[in-house]
């Protein structure tokens, strides 16, 4: 549905008179005054009318309003006495829930979701809320809102994928090798790590899992093609057991043991990188940190961004991985 | 939405085979075969040898020989990639880009293909002899409503 926000705040309007025990059958007169009178617009008798068929339009192209024009009292009405745009009535308490909570997802939201659920998200704002331009609506919390990048058009598709459990083709271009590949993946994972998207699933080409940094990927095409199911402890495992999304390859999860500064330590307290971070804390501030995790180059990445402050303390190929990433 | 399929027009996706698939640049990636169109997937990288990874285009006359019968399906659209004289220029040598060349229907058989833009090609010509397309019809592309 492609529906602008003033196309929204006059459904809304329209809705209200339709709804309007008080004063049933508002003829195209009327809904223009109170468009007029609510949104200080004035829109022509064709916009409204269109605005009238695109509610009449079934889901998802419209909001499946039963409006008839009445020849007898010579106005508009719904079929259905109980309909409303929002669907269900709602108290203004509920209402401020909901602002709230959709100002939380706006927030957090921003680029990071896809074009269907921002629409969705639109459509249930202009159903239940009306809004204002007042200061009062500026939004109070703001979170970093990357720009679109390349590839992101395609997470309606592997969202579909993942979903509907569909194998998909796509090509491939390392940035390392400067080479192209056309993969089938069979994917089951989305990940946003570091505002960067990944996928994440059973690679056809390399016969394991694998993740491929969505920025890499053009032209991904859905297969009817019986799709390849992963072990359920793998998946959780790079659901949950890796800190990053690249995992060294040939390992598996351990303890990861680091030593950290005095500085290091209140930094890592206050912002733990992962659930299994345990910390054991020494007189003089200084900490021995462990963590029970799957060794991943992103870890190898932030331990060596940390400068001074952490000292792989076991195991040791890791700290030899680590300090060869700075070489 | 639940992905529906269409049963009338069948697409296939197949995967190309030729003796220096990964030598060329731009390499072939992927045949699309529909009863509307065949579409050829190509990646190209920016090679080092050109001032700012020079530039590229596909002559308007380029077209898909069938080796059996010599029979030849010409260009209809490109997607990515300008048609000559047009042209893009690439910033630098670490550009890279993904197009596509869309050609009438070949038939939806297992076959081998050139693909020819040049038929007196010098060595910037995107030519390309005995595509082999195997199994075409093992892998059949999902087609959203």
């Amino acid at each position: 549905m492609n529906l602008s926000k003033s196309a929204f705040r006059r459904y809304k309007v329209i809705d209200g008179l339709l709804r309007n025990p008080m004063r049933k059958y508002p003829n195209m007169n009327e809904i223009i005054d109170a468009c007029l009178d609510k949104l200080d617009f004035l829109p022509s008798k064709e916009t409204i009318q269109k605005d009238l068929a695109n509610m009449r339009l079934p889901y998802p192209d419209g909001f499946d309003a039963p409006i008839r024009y009445c020849h007898i009292n010579r106005g508009y009405e719904y079929t259905d006495p109980n309909y409303s745009l929002s669907g269900v009535s709602l108290r203004q308490e509920e209402l401020d829930t909901i602002r709230e909570s959709v100002d939380l997802i706006r927030s957090i939201g921003g680029s990071r979701i896809s074009h269907q659920f921002t629409n969705a998200v639109e459509k249930l704002l202009s159903a239940t809320i009306e809004k204002s331009n007042s200061d009062e609506n500026r939004p109070i919390i703001q979170t970093m809102i990357p720009p679109i990048s390349r590839g992101f058009e395609h997470f309606d598709c592997f969202y579909k994928a993942c979903k509907e459990k569909t194998p998909v083709s796509f090509i491939h271009f390392s940035y390392k090798k400067r080479t192209f590949t056309n993969i089938i993946i069979h994917p089951f994972l989305i990940k946003e790590f570091e505002n960067r998207w990944y996928i994440i699933g059973y690679s056809e080409n390399h016969t394991e899992i694998r993740t491929f940094g969505m920025d890499r990927i053009s032209e991904p095409i859905l297969l009817k093609k019986k799709f390849h199911k992963v072990d359920s402890k793998e998946m959780d495992e790079h659901l949950n057991e890796i800190y990053g999304v690249f995992p060294i390859p040939n390992t598996k999860k351990e303890t990861i043991k680091i030593h950290v500064s005095q500085l290091g330590t209140h930094y890592l307290q206050a912002y733990p990188i992962h659930e299994s971070q345990n910390i054991i804390k020494n007189s003089e501030g200084t900490s021995t940190i462990t963590f029970q995790l799957i060794p991943s180059i992103e870890l190898a990445r932030y331990f060596l961004s940390q400068g001074r402050h952490v000292r792989i303390i076991s195991p040791k190929w890791f700290n030899t991985f680590t300090q060869d990433l700075s070489k | 939405m639940k992905l529906k399929n269409k049963q009338i027009n069948n697409t296939y996706v197949v995967q190309p085979i030729f003796e220096e698939q990964f030598k060329k640049n731009p390499v072939i990636l992927r045949v699309v075969l529909s009863k509307e169109f065949t579409r050829i997937d190509f990646g190209y990288a920016a090679p080092w040898i050109y001032n700012k990874g020079g530039w590229i285009h596909i002559a308007p006359e380029t077209f898909i020989k069938v080796k059996s019968n010599n029979e030849r399906f010409k260009l209809s659209k490109a997607i990515n990639i300008p048609i000559a004289p047009d042209r893009i220029d690439f910033e630098s040598t670490e550009d890279w880009r993904v197009f596509s060349l869309y050609f009438e229907p070949i038939p939806i058989n297992d076959c081998m293909i050139d693909i020819i833009e040049d038929e007196n090609p010098d060595e910037n010509n995107f030519n390309y002899y005995n595509i082999e397309l195997k199994n075409v019809k093992d892998v059949e592309q999902v087609i959203e409503e």
